[in-house]
Parts: C-alpha cells; sequence; structure tokens
C-alpha cells in the first residue's frame, strides 16, 4: 500500500512539476495583438554568445567553415578570432518575433538583413527594435532591427522585416 | 493625379515583384503576376500604405477586383 502511494505521489508530483513548467513557458512568451502595437513603440533584450552557441550552431546547420570554427584561420584572414556565423544573429531576431516583441500570434513574412561587422564569441549584444508601420487592414507590422555590439557600440546587423499576425 | 498615382503604384509592384519590367495597367489582376499570392498581396498593401500615407480597411481591401480599382481607391482616399 505504502508503494502504491509513493508511485501516485510521484506521478502527480511529475503532473504538476510538467504542468508548471508549461505554464511558466506560457507566461515568458509575449502575447501583443496587432492592436497593441503603434508605430514607435520599441523593445529590446540582450545576448551573450558563447562558444557553445557557435558549435552548436555550427553543428545544427552543417556550417563549420573555418572562419567560424577556427580561430587561427579566422585571425589569418584578418579577424579578431572565429566569425560567428550570421545566421545565428538571425537567429536573435527569430526570438525577437517568435518570443519577445510580437510573441506567440506573430509570424515573419520578409526579412531584409545587412551585416556591417562582425560579431566574435564572448560579444554582448543588444538586439533593440522599433515599430515601423502598423497596416490593421492586413494584421502586418514592419519592424527595423538593429544588433549591436554592448561593448564597442558597434553596429553590426540592420534588419528590416515585415510581421503579420497568425490569430 | 491620377498618372502620378499610377506611376507610384508602378513603382511599387517593380519592387514587390522585383521586376523593373514591370507596366502595370486598370485590367490586370492577380492572374497576370506569377508571384502575387497572399503574401506579396500583404506586402503591395503595406507598401501602398507607406507610400501614400494612407490606411486602408480590410473590406475595401477585399473588394478590390483589379489595378483600376486599387488606383481608384486611392484617389479617393486622398482626395478625402
Amino acid at each position: 500500500m505504502k508503494d502504491i502511494n509513493g508511485y501516485f505521489h510521484n506521478i502527480f508530483a511529475r503532473i504538476y512539476l510538467r504542468l508548471h513548467e508549461i505554464i511558466k513557458m506560457g507566461d515568458s512568451i509575449a502575447t501583443f495583438e496587432i492592436e497593441d502595437l503603434f508605430q514607435g513603440k520599441e523593445f529590446s533584450f540582450e545576448k551573450k554568445i558563447s562558444f557553445s552557441d557557435v558549435n552548436m550552431f555550427a553543428k545544427l546547420t552543417g556550417d563549420n567553415s573555418p572562419l567560424h570554427m577556427e580561430d587561427q584561420f579566422a585571425r589569418e584572414r584578418g579577424f579578431k578570432g572565429r566569425v560567428v556565423h550570421g545566421g545565428l544573429l538571425v537567429g536573435c531576431i527569430s526570438q525577437l518575433v517568435g518570443v519577445h516583441f510580437p510573441g506567440k500570434n506573430s509570424i515573419i513574412q520578409t526579412l531584409d538583413i545587412k551585416f556591417s561587422h562582425p560579431a566574435y564569441i564572448g560579444d554582448l549584444l543588444k538586439i533593440h527594435s522599433i515599430i515601423d508601420q502598423v497596416s490593421e487592414s492586413v494584421k502586418t507590422v514592419i519592424i527595423k532591427l538593429a544588433i549591436t555590439n554592448q561593448e564597442t557600440g558597434e553596429i553590426l546587423l540592420k534588419s528590416k522585416m515585415q510581421v503579420g499576425f497568425t490569430n | 493625379m491620377r498618372q502620378e498615382i499610377i506611376n507610384k503604384m508602378n513603382t511599387i509592384f517593380c519592387e514587390v515583384f522585383d521586376d523593373d519590367s514591370l507596366k502595370i495597367s486598370d485590367n490586370m489582376t492577380s492572374a497576370d503576376i506569377d508571384e502575387w499570392d497572399s503574401l506579396n498581396h500583404i506586402t503591395l498593401v503595406v507598401n501602398i500604405e507607406k507610400v501614400f500615407g494612407l490606411k486602408l480597411n480590410l473590406s475595401e481591401v477585399g473588394k478590390l477586383e483589379n489595378i483600376g480599382e486599387m488606383i481608384e481607391l486611392i484617389f479617393k482616399k486622398i482626395n478625402l
């Protein structure tokens, strides 16, 4: 009997923890509606690029170019070290839109990007976005975005994207 | 005035469909441009609102049958 009680206690504990996790996850994803957005509304977040981020991105995409993976090679080509994949920075844009601003109700429709400086492992990046246009007739917003190196102030990337709403 | 709207619209269409040789006409519809799908339609509306500095609403956009009607709608909106 004691074993059965322990078994159910364990099951309920696991269900409770999973529900708590789901609720928490839900809370961490923004739920902006198009009516909440207006020209000039801003959102920013920071991300520090780690070795693990770059290594995992290389493994995931198969882009293991020595420019990204070999410090010596990158330095010989005039860079300060291993160059962070541009795609990883695009991943920051994906996180911004899908998780923070506007969040779970949105989807990227078009994305224009201009890379201007490289990012390196260890860089602290600021991802800053601003609503440029709201078109309620087609439930779409235009978001302008810049990714900046927080230490040097250099703009690494500028982007303009069209973001629609799925609800 | 109408010609000015047509010229601006032609520029928008060239940019959205990435085709500098595109020449729009009143009777043209989505059937005449291969890449005129729902996503490009949204992009067209967003660009029209930006370039002409106006707001369209869902019912207005939904009723449009061809480019001529689009131009007429913009003409009316600008002259309101």
